[in-house]
């Protein structure tokens, strides 16, 4: 003992005692952590396994007294207590948070409910679930085992689990209403870059230009995938599309008519029209053209016509087929462009629907609206050239436009439309909604020989058109919902505006995003595809860039970096100065 | 009203109390002796409720310190040792804030009160940064009092304070030992003598003696000591040793330009000291008992 | 309850005339306001949508470094200063005593978090109330500001709450205050765990850590304009846990 005290100073037995307890301690404490990691029963965590109970037995043979203090003791008693109190307040919080997950409540507090799913959207979910039941009643009649469902997949890198997690608050609201077993499922694309390829996943994110994903929308058996369709971002909207283009895919038809030197669908140049076309059949719109002159109806199948930019008049017999069609509940859309030469034909003077001509007559005679002979000018054009058309006034309250966002559209070489004032009994079982004005300061130049690109056109009091300009209405029948048939109409004195080089320009930027928009509104609305995607969005103002003078600026830097600060450090500065006189 | 069976503190290895027990009845002022770091400020702490014992019972007006802390804390009104307050509240402030701690309604009335029993009325606008020590002292001893509670702990309350604040202090606590339990402790003993109904010393943890101050002061009597003083040409190492070897003398030691002899049990040496004494040659100027004060008591007891 | 209110009282006045308080509000405020304007004018210059929330993530972001001045000295100034003994004493169950000063750091910082309303005012007065004219005002959500707001003030009771935790976990208020900013600051980090290479952290970690992260619960519902019960429930869980915890600290003490 005395050789040993000579080496380590103060050496006790219950020193050694203490070393052993927590030697042994700290060896359990890594069995532990060993095992847990390792989540099996190997070697190292044997070995450490002995040498802890080891050590704490040499603790217990050399300093048996120690152990039984301890244990009586009032702070092991109390320690021990508030440590399991302690445990217990945070398994309750956490099963609280479990809980709290599960009852999925979330209050939409923005006000575009950016993140509320409306009844409309559940009637789609619905529809969608009900199409599935049938699909898959017929593959079990068929003798043919079928797990058909449908799923959310969203694709997340771990950098982007926050966006995850919002996308989540909205997805988890249709799993929440489906009544066949929607699931929510999120990848990590690089973690599953077979699936996402599968999947079609691309998403670049450094000009935000989002081609396909993070979010689809995905039809299985099983675990077998049958198709995928593209949702984009997690918006309401978004999904009802995707649903709506599953559900109704090859439902709607439109014929693009030819035959009247209309514009060319196929054309993918700027001044092509092959955007438009394009924008239809990603929402599962069959697109065709149709020439009247080889049918001798124009047929059941279509959802709607579209006479897009004719240059030549529609004769009688074409126009009878139309007035057939428009009868039997049919939905048409006319673009016409302003009665003179335009760059796509200078040889020949536009001459469709010249005010007396067939079509234009149909057009009056039985919807009270008619193309006038016009170009429509605005002298306060903030564009380089009076004729192209900006500060367009759109009418949201148009049933067309009614989510139309509010976001700045051009028209160019516009011609404007004839309302009836006095309707007859026959134009009187139609409503007539304006859905587009041209700016307060424009009027309708008659003088159509004198006008000619570059040249300034000038208001004459006696021949030209005042007032309100209408370059877009629509017409539908009163009290539509309760018609046998619901013919719908849309007239617009431009087609300019639908041309590639405004919704989808060649060098990839984006477009005008008011045609793409209202254009996409045109098709839903005529097609009735609006009526199932009935989402109330409002006017988007929020999607506006900000805009602020340099003058409202430098207030605001004034207020915020010096009055507000200095404020506080006065304040601080007053009571301190008080406070020393105390 | 204060009731101590076998307290127990240990710090780790330290013992700082060493099963103490010891009682105050209702309105006696206990004085708590013993020199620094003898577990004075230890006990008054358990008996507060601010630390707990380690082994034993304490019991306040009939609570346990702590099994029935609230209660116990309820009726106590504590002045630690180097009050600490606040010292960005104004003194009125604080003691508003202690009363209202205490549950007190009529608060402003009660601070002022007791402010002008302590004499810091005059500073009650007064933060309390600004205060000197014993200025401090005097509120805190307010906050103790705010809430005029059946016990009172005082935890060294003179400690730094200049004597005439001392003696103010002592008039203070005197009276109120009327309607209140005191206990308060020191290391000053003469204000313990003057103060004090019953008096306990404790020395490293352990009670060294307990009683009234002249009960005490009879028991250390016992002892004879004497003290003369002598006139004369003598040589102090053979005088003492000379008085050392007289009979009944245990011993003797130079004190203050004379010297104090110590009897050995009780026998009366001063006829003989003064014999020898004279026989020496010597004048004896002055020959008489030592008087004992509890500073003597309280070296005697502490010494060992 | 009546000792809570006592206790909240006096820490609320002990904020507003301590010059530490003013001077932590200044520097929040000024580092709010270069942010906030240099975020303006880029945006204005790149032609961006405005971001309403953007103040608020950033005070959120300062709170991991703030709050744990807030709360370092209300129990580690106490017990190193020694007033601790006196207020241990009063008779006040411990649990008043730990809420009453939580409330009142809570307070002070509803306070500051009130005066970044100054921001939000500003950046409406340039979108929503903006005099019309063209181009044309952009508009920010004011019901997705008021969820940020309900949502921060939530984060800001966790901050200090875990904050008042470590103050009473130890005597200095140095310590309490490193402490509370490496717990507070790896808690809000763990939002954004995704950065960590799959090689160091696994995915199943990175989703765990998001889980208790204190950011996570804001970052993806509260300042998007959604109140989430179960965003809401993890604050006032980790304030009653916190708070609880803290409360047994302070409890230790007659029994330790």
């Amino acid at each position: 003992m005395s050789f040993i005290q000579r080496v380590i100073p103060n050496f006790t037995i219950r020193r050694v005692a203490h070393t052993a307890a927590i030697l042994g301690s700290i060896a359990l404490l890594a069995a532990l952590i060993v095992y847990l990691s390792e989540s099996a029963l190997t070697t190292p965590v044997f070995v450490l396994l002995v040498i802890g109970l080891g050590g704490l037995s040499i603790w217990l043979v050399l300093a048996p007294d120690e152990l039984r203090d301890w244990l009586m003791g009032r702070q092991v008693y109390y320690g021990i207590g508030s440590f399991i109190l302690t445990l217990i307040v945070i398994a309750i919080a956490t099963v609280g948070y479990s809980l709290a997950v599960e009852q999925n409540v979330i209050i939409d507090l923005t006000e575009t409910q950016n993140y509320t799913i409306s009844q409309p959207s559940i009637n789609v979910l619905e529809n969608i679930e009900n199409r599935l039941r049938v699909l898959s009643a017929q593959a079990e009649s068929a003798g043919i085992e079928s797990d058909l469902h449908f799923r959310l997949v969203g694709f997340y890198t771990r950098e982007q689990l926050r966006d995850q997690k919002s996308a989540e608050f909205l997805l988890r609201q249709y799993v929440e209403a489906s009544t066949a077993g929607l699931r929510l499922e999120f990848y990590d694309p690089d973690v599953n870059p077979l699936l996402a390829r599968q999947f079609g996943y691309s998403v670049i994110f450094d000009n935000t230009q989002i081609t396909s994903g993070p979010i689809f929308l995905a039809l299985y058996d099983g675990d077998q995938l049958l198709t995928v369709e593209n949702i984009g971002e997690p918006t309401e909207r978004n999904v009802q599309n995707a649903m709506l283009r599953i559900s109704l895919a090859g439902e709607f038809k439109v014929y693009f008519i030819q035959g009247q030197l209309e514009a060319d669908i196929t054309i993918e140049s700027d001044v092509g029209y092959s955007a438009a076309a394009l924008i239809l059949r990603e929402r599962g719109i069959l697109v065709d053209t149709l020439r009247l002159q080889d049918v001798e109806a124009i047929p059941e199948d279509a959802t709607a016509i579209v006479i897009l930019g004719a240059q030549a008049p529609y004769s009688q017999a074409q126009v009878d087929k139309i007035a057939d069609y428009i009868e039997r509940g049919g939905r048409m859309l006319v673009l016409a462009d302003p009665p003179y030469a335009d760059s796509r034909d200078s040889t020949l003077p536009n001459r469709f629907m010249l005010e007396g001509d067939s079509f234009n007559t149909y057009l009056w005679e039985t919807f009270g609206v008619r193309f006038r002979e016009n170009l429509v000018a605005d002298p306060a054009s903030s564009a380089r050239n009076e004729f192209i058309l900006t500060g367009l006034r759109v009418n949201t309250g148009s049933p067309p436009l009614r989510d139309f966002q509010n976001v700045p559209m051009v028209m160019t070489l516009a011609r404007s439309l004839d309302i009836v004032e006095q309707p007859t009994e026959k134009q009187a079982e139609y409503v007539r909604s304006i859905m587009i004005l041209a700016a307060t300061s424009a009027f309708g130049e008659r003088n159509l020989q004198v006008v000619d690109l570059g040249n300034l056109s000038e208001f004459d009091p006696n021949v030209d058109d005042a007032g309100d300009q209408v370059l877009a209405t629509a017409i539908y029948r009163v009290n539509e919902l309760e018609q046998e048939v619901q013919p719908r109409i849309i007239l617009i004195g431009d087609s300019d505006w639908l041309a590639n080089l405004y919704i989808s320009p060649e060098d990839g930027s984006d477009g005008v995003l008011g045609n793409i928009l209202l254009w996409a509104n045109i098709a839903e609305w005529l097609t009735g595809y609006a009526d199932l995607a009935e989402i109330d969005v409002a006017s988007r103002p929020d999607l506006l860039p900000l805009y602020a003078t340099s003058k409202e600026l430098s207030r605001i830097q004034f207020i915020t970096l010096f009055i507000l600060p200095s404020i506080v450090l006065l304040v601080g500065g007053v009571v301190w100065v008080v406070r020393q006189r105390i | 009203m204060i009731e101590v069976q076998g307290l127990v503190k240990r710090f780790g290895d330290f013992t700082a109390l060493n099963h103490i027990s010891f009682k105050a009845e209702e309105g006696e002022i206990l004085g708590f002796l013993g020199p620094n770091g003898a577990g004075k400020t230890t006990t008054m702490r358990i008996l507060t409720g601010y630390m707990p014992p380690t082994d034993g019972q304490a019991r306040v007006a009939g609570f346990d310190v702590f099994e029935q802390s609230l209660q116990v804390r309820q009726r106590i009104g504590y002045l630690p040792e180097l009050v600490r307050l606040y010292p960005d509240m104004t003194v009125r402030g604080y003691v508003e804030f202690v009363a209202e701690m205490r549950g007190l309604k009529n608060r402003r009335q009660r601070a002022e009160e007791v402010l002008e029993m302590v004499g810091m009325a005059h500073r009650a606008k007064s933060l309390i940064r600004t205060l000197s020590k014993g200025m401090r002292q005097r509120v805190g001893l307010a906050q103790a009092l705010v809430h005029n509670p059946p016990v009172l702990i005082l935890d060294e309350p003179t400690i730094g304070l200049d004597p005439q604040q001392v003696a103010e202090l002592r008039t203070i606590i005197q009276q109120l030992g009327r309607q209140h339990t005191i206990m308060f402790s020191t290391h000053v003993l003469t204000e313990a003598e003057q103060v004090c109904d019953r008096v306990v010393i404790i020395n490293r943890g352990n009670i060294v003696a307990e009683g009234r101050p002249d009960e005490l002061r009879e028991k250390v009597q016992d002892n004879t000591r004497v003290f003369v003083r002598i006139q004369g040409r003598f040589d102090e190492k053979k005088l003492l040793n000379m008085l050392n070897t007289l009979n009944g003398v245990e011993k003797s030691e130079a004190f203050q330009g004379g010297f104090v002899v110590t009897a050995k049990n009780n026998v009366e040496i001063r006829p003989s000291l003064a014999k020898a004494i004279l026989e020496q040659g010597l004048n004896l100027l002055e020959l008489r008992p030592l008087a004992i004060t509890l500073e003597d008591i309280f070296l005697e007891y502490t010494r060992q | 309850m009546r000792n809570i209110w006592t206790i909240f009282k006096r820490e609320i006045r002990q904020y507003f005339v301590s010059p530490i308080a003013y001077l932590v509000a200044f520097a929040v405020l000024l580092l709010l306001g270069l942010s906030f304007n240099t975020d303006l004018d880029y945006r204005v210059a790149n032609q961006l949508r405005p971001d309403a929330t953007l103040v608020l993530s950033n005070f959120a972001f300062l709170m991991v470094f703030f709050a744990p001045l807030l709360t370092m000295r209300l129990f580690a100034e106490e017990a190193r200063e020694g007033t601790l003994e006196l207020l241990m004493t009063m008779p006040t169950r411990d649990v008043d005593l730990v809420i009453g000063k939580f409330l009142g750091a809570w307070v002070y910082y509803c306070v500051l978090l009130a005066l970044t309303l100054v921001f939000e005012g500003a950046l409406l007065s340039i979108t929503n109330f903006g005099p019309e004219g063209f181009p044309l005002r952009s508009r920010v959500d004011i019901g997705q500001i008021i969820a940020a707001y309900i949502g921060i003030f939530l984060y800001g009771g966790a901050t200090i709450a875990i904050g008042l935790m470590f103050s009473a976990m130890t005597e200095n208020q140095i310590v309490a205050a490193f402490l509370s900013m490496a717990v507070l600051l790896m808690l809000w980090v763990g939002d954004i765990a995704g950065l960590v290479p799959a090689s160091i952290l696994s995915t199943e970690v990175v989703e765990a850590l998001r889980v208790i992260s204190l950011q996570s619960h804001y970052s993806s519902s509260f300042l998007r304009g959604l109140i989430v019960l179960e965003d809401m429930y993890f604050y006032i869980a980790i304030m009653v846990v916190s708070l609880f915890v803290t409360t047994r600290l302070v409890e230790s003490r007659r029994w330790r």
